[in-house]
């Protein structure tokens, strides 16, 4: 899941009530166009012939239609891409589409049964995966990884991608989701302010205590976090359980086991949390303010660590001193018995690409995803959008900024890599961590009152036949 | 009536009962017949399920816990609306001292008029982000900045405001029901008062000006006081508006949504743990933020029992305060 906060203000009622009248009205008219749609082929009719270079079959001068997010990464590379397929198919007239809000824009051409052929699929307004692929409307992308790659046709595309990208677009057991570009996630700090202070990143809890208490002394808070955003405590507590449990304790959880939430890394990871808001170490009032004041403290040296993603310097590009170097630390050792070593980082795919069924040009929105996993693309993007593609070694000697230099030195370290897959399967279930999680920090609750409140959720969601469960691996 | 003449004003109502049958009957006719189906918001196929969304509806505690947020607002925010616009209302119309002759309103009336209405031409965003610089939860809040200047509130120990889910009084527990006031809630409930407050002020403040100045001045000959004036004789003549206000206000109380959006934690709002959901709140976020495939049908569903209660309620309301008989002046 890639990530731009909800943001409270942007979401007025003009906005809603233009969403529901997406939904409501314009299925009238939908009906007729979804009939006209139907008649005409399903499958939108590929007049090319397949063969290697032509791996879906593209048919000659076949318009495309892209939708892209118009977000942190801006409209460069997607420019640059839309460019490179029209010199490639000759006559295919691509239609480029920009949207900040996916789900308004896009869920009534769904319904209506005439989706664009390619669609980036981007937060903060995400198109939920499940529900369309319930009613066959993805493509599944598995032709797409078995494909030869646009640079080598020895190479699978498959073989292209870094770890992680097969499983993180897997819907029921079908990869639905592209997800292209990789982000790492972690605390990130001011390496200007540590060295001034002498101050030195902890790599354990004690370490972490010892430099808390010192910088309380200063008037500095060791810790903060997006209060008001609660997707970003979410975060931190299920990488400590990660962190202290291994693997094995997320696929529980992920997998919805019995008593998943009681276990012993959960209960270290909350009770971490809870110590830290006990003895304050957390910024006062965080729990109340949002991500870009809670950040701002950081750059500003009013606290030392915010857990957030590699996105972070461009998010408070305008605001950012330039006196403040940001550089990421890996999760320290929360207990002597941590079953991952010092270094594991979060690191994942996000940014999902998807290819509707009911397109008119399905073929050529595949082969637009393979072209875009090229090398000569995925560099470009890294350089366009200073953030990282999931194609292997795409941004090999670009110097692309410090904080993303730092970022990517402590994901090459990294003994292991930190993911979870249950907060975008069971929507009710990461809002208890959210809600659980907020507390803790916020010092309302204690570490069994968030296992209780957790597992509750667990228990109910794992009941409900009408969620559609997923399993990990 | 001549053919011509009907023909004359059909011409002229096709058009709005078209644009009201397409945008507005036609949508609601949708949401009830997609609150008994799976509907998933995203495909069109679907199937009839009966009234099963509706018996979970009963049975789901974040909605059960946002209707209760529902009426703690609807029994306070109407009344504390009312009574102060109509308090000030007076005070601005016949509220004047008594020294000189002829009925006035307080000193610099119509400047108090503008002050209050203001709130009521800024846009619910605007509002937002006023508020939340208010009541911000750490030394860069209006509040508590004040506050710890004055040593009232410990800097490291801020007033968390609408991050704040602690009711203000004890939780009471009926069966399923719950109901309590989480300080987020009791800070949107102000927000709403002083936005509101100014409208029903000018709107009282007009109906006032329509009553007669001869009986006051009548009222006043006799000896009634100020307040004796206002209980006697102004608020009785006001009956009417008062009742209109009331279901305004009512409906209002039972929608809530712009506030809790704009200005409450969480994604959709209606947060910290929801204590600030009500029901047009969680409506949303079902809708958008899909727990479950037919989510969407469950938020219909929900959609359909907010307006059966906001009908009753303006029913009753009106049947409550019907005006027995009316004062013609």
């Amino acid at each position: 899941m890639t990530v731009t906060p909800d943001s409270p203000s942007e979401l007025n009622r003009r906005t809603v009530l233009r969403r529901a009248a997406a939904v409501g009205l314009l299925a009238a008219p939908a009906f007729s166009a979804l009939a006209a749609c139907a008649s005409e082929d399903g499958n939108g009719g590929t007049t090319g012939e397949k063969t290697e270079a032509n791996p879906f079959g593209v048919g000659d001068k076949q318009p495309l239609e892209t939708v892209f997010f118009n977000g942190g990464f801006g409209e460069d590379y997607a420019k640059f891409d839309v460019a490179a397929y029209e010199a490639k198919w000759p006559g295919s007239k691509v239609d480029l589409k920009f949207s900040k809000t996916i789900l308004t824009d896009y869920q009534p051409r769904f319904y209506g049964g005439n989706p664009p052929d390619v669609l980036n699929n981007s937060s903060p307004e995400t198109i939920p995966v499940g529900p369309v692929v319930q009613g066959g409307q993805l493509v599944d992308l598995t032709a797409l990884l078995d494909a030869p790659s646009y640079d080598d046709p020895k190479v699978k595309v498959r073989d292209t991608l870094v770890a992680g990208v097969v499983e993180e677009g897997t819907f029921n057991g079908k990869m639905y989701t592209l997800n292209y570009a990789y982000s790492i996630y972690g605390h990130w700090y001011d390496e200007a302010l540590f060295q001034k202070e002498g101050f030195t990143v902890p790599k354990n809890w004690d370490e972490f205590a010892t430099l808390a208490e010192a910088a309380k002394k200063k008037g500095i808070a060791a810790y903060t976090f997006q209060g008001i955003h609660p997707w970003y405590i979410h975060n931190v507590i299920t990488e400590w359980i990660y962190k202290v449990g291994g693997k094995e304790a997320i696929l529980k959880i992920d997998n919805l086991e019995p008593d998943a939430w009681k276990q012993d890394a959960v209960k270290v990871a909350a009770e971490r949390i809870a110590e830290m808001a006990s003895k304050g170490w957390i910024q006062a009032g965080a729990s109340g303010l949002d991500h870009t004041t809670t950040q701002q403290a950081v750059l500003d040296g009013k606290a030392l660590f915010i857990w957030c993603g590699s996105w972070l310097e461009g998010e408070m590009a305008k605001t950012l001193p330039a006196s403040v170097k940001l550089a990421v630390a890996p999760p320290w050792d929360l207990s002597s018995s941590d079953k991952t070593k010092y270094g594991t980082v979060h690191a994942a795919p996000g940014e999902g690409f998807v290819v509707p069924t009911k397109a008119k040009n399905p073929a050529g929105g595949q082969e637009f995803l393979r072209m875009m996993l090229g090398k000569e693309q995925a560099r470009k993007f890294a350089e366009l959008t200073k953030s990282l593609p999931v194609v292997k070694g795409a941004a090999d000697g670009l110097t692309i900024s410090s904080a993303l230099s730092s970022a990517s030195k402590v994901a090459a370290a990294a003994p292991e890599v930190i993911n979870w897959r249950y907060a975008g399967w069971y929507v009710p279930l990461q809002n208890a961590v959210f809600a659980a999680a907020t507390d803790l920090a916020a010092g309302k609750s204690s570490a069994a009152a968030f296992q209780a409140a957790v597992q509750k959720a667990a228990d109910e969601v794992a009941k409900d036949d009408k969620i559609v469960k997923q399993k990990a691996s | 009536m001549s053919f011509g003449r009907a023909r004359f004003i059909f011409g002229f109502l096709v058009a709005p009962i078209v644009l009201y049958a397409v945008y507005v009957l036609y949508p609601y006719g949708q949401t009830a017949y997609y609150s008994v189906t799976d509907f998933s918001g995203f495909s069109p196929d679907y199937s009839y399920v009966g009234f099963g969304n509706y018996v979970e509806l009963f049975s789901d505690d974040v909605f059960l816990r946002a209707l209760g947020h529902n009426v703690v607002v609807l029994t306070v925010y109407p009344v504390v609306t009312i009574l102060l616009a109509l308090f000030f209302a007076f005070m601005l119309n016949v509220g004047g001292r008594g020294d000189k002759a002829g009925v006035r309103g307080v000193r610099g009336s119509s400047v108090y008029k503008f002050i209050f209405f203001f709130p009521q031409v800024l846009s619910i965003a605007i509002v937002a982000v006023i508020w939340r610089r208010v009541f911000q939860s750490n030394d860069g809040g209006m509040i508590n900045s004040l506050l710890m200047k004055l040593g009232l509130v410990d800097k490291d120990k801020p007033l968390l405001f609408l991050a704040e889910s602690d009711s203000v009084f004890p939780p009471i527990h009926i069966g399923n029901f719950v109901f309590e006031a989480p300080v987020v809630l009791v800070c949107l409930i102000l927000i709403a008062i002083w936005g509101g407050v100014g409208f029903y002020l000018i709107l009282f403040s007009a109906a006032m000006q329509s009553i007669p100045k001869d009986i006051f001045e009548a009222a006043t000959l006799d000896g009634a006081t100020r307040v004796q004036t206002f209980f006697r004789v102004t608020l009785p003549l006001l009956r009417e508006h008062v009742s209109v206000a009331w279901v305004y206000l009512g409906i209002a109380a039972l929608d809530f949504y712009a506030l809790v959006v704009g200005m409450t934690p969480g994604p959709g709002g209606g947060g910290p743990n929801d204590a600030s959901q009500v029901m047009s709140s969680y409506m949303m976020s079902n809708a958008f933020r899909p727990a479950r495939f037919d989510s969407f049908a469950f938020a219909c569903a929900m959609g359909v029992s907010i307006a059966i209660l906001t009908l009753l309620f303006a029913a009753a309301q009106l049947r409550i305060t019907r005006s027995r008989d009316k004062l013609e002046f």
